[in-house]
């Protein structure tokens, strides 16, 4: 089961209001390659793993994920928290303001709301883990493409921080999918 | 199961065709608490700032580093 | 704020050494960096909440009930540090 803590994993520094830049960094609340996504892919995926460094690893890069997903929604809140309409209007974040308000809500950048066909789960070890190391890099290349038109530091920074934990996720995804191998193939299941 | 991180005795690697193969990490030396939050790993052999986005011919031929 | 900055320096660590050794269960280096890790976040929990209250709703709390108390994780200006 899940706990919280009271924390946010990185400390978020955000220097701007800047509604513009809030209804990108949204891409990674709501869209296809972001936090929300791979929380819920790899805590999809858990019930069929086998293995139980395979069962370990997607709890904990799953409920990681989660952490990540508060600290994009955090990004967004602070960069919209003190903007007035009138820095609202005019702005990509503005179609986002008439339906939520300040709220940040799972959408992609350009409006689309967040759905289960962005993640699978197929019951195969190595289908599944394939999908956890793919989903890992499109999540830095769009950390990338985001840090390029980031012109807060501090937003930058918390960017820089989730593209290198991406990094360090696929690295164990790619360690779970040897195990995971050896494991098949010492079970010589056809 | 043996588990001695050898990368060699590893089966996946050398000619296994039609699969992919990550290398295991073996942990060496790790960052201080505070070195390991602001680089966003305890590890510092994880440690990559190089973009791989971008790389098409108009980003070197405008001159972007990333 | 120094406080709860060092507990999340240590509870990163934490993350690190338990992402690792879900791979490498049978690193003992890694487990005892692990374990001395969380003896630190440990003490250093008990430091946050004696003065701050609880970080989780499954720790103790003087009265009234100071769990709710703000600032929430995504209120806290981190600017300054």
């Amino acid at each position: 089961m899940w706990f919280y803590e009271k924390k946010l994993q990185y400390p978020v520094r955000v220097y701007t209001t800047n509604p513009a830049l809030a209804a990108m960094i949204i891409e990674q609340f709501g869209g296809a390659d972001g936090e929300l996504s791979a929380g819920i892919r790899y805590l999809t995926q858990r019930w069929t793993m086998p293995t139980n460094e395979g069962k370990a690893i997607l709890t904990d890069i799953g409920t990681e994920e989660l952490a990540h997903w508060e600290i994009i929604g955090t990004l967004v809140w602070k960069l919209v928290k003190d903007a007035t309409p009138e820095q609202i209007k005019g702005t990509p974040f503005e179609a986002h303001y008439v339906n939520h308000g300040k709220s940040p809500f799972p959408h992609n950048a350009a409006g689309e709301a967040w759905k289960a066909a962005y993640i699978n789960s197929k019951d195969d070890p190595i289908a599944d883990l394939h999908e956890d190391m793919a989903a890992e890099e499109k999540a830095r290349a769009t950390y990338e493409w985001l840090i390029r038109i980031s012109d807060d530091p501090g937003v930058t920074d918390t960017l820089r921080f989730l593209r290198e934990r991406e990094i360090v996720h696929f690295q164990r995804f790619g360690e779970a999918l040897r195990i995971v191998q050896e494991y098949i193939d010492s079970k010589r299941f056809y | 199961m043996d588990r001695d991180y050898n990368n060699d005795n590893r089966p996946c690697c050398p000619g296994a065709l039609a699969r992919a193969c990550i290398p295991m990490q073996v942990m060496k030396e790790v960052f201080s608490p505070r070195e390991a939050l602001k680089n966003g790993t305890l590890f510092p052999e994880l440690v990559n700032p190089k973009f791989t986005t971008g790389v098409s011919d108009w980003e070197r031929r405008c001159g972007y580093n990333g | 704020m120094e406080l709860l900055l060092e507990i999340m320096e240590v509870s990163f660590v934490l993350d690190e050494t338990s992402l690792y050794l879900d791979t490498h269960p049978d690193d003992e280096r890694a487990l005892r960096l692990h374990n001395n890790a969380s003896q630190r976040y440990h003490e250093l929990k008990n430091m946050y909440q004696a003065r701050y209250g609880p970080l989780t709703n499954r720790d103790m709390s003087k009265f009234p009930w100071a769990y709710i108390d703000g600032p929430w994780p995504w209120e806290v200006d981190f600017t300054n540090y």
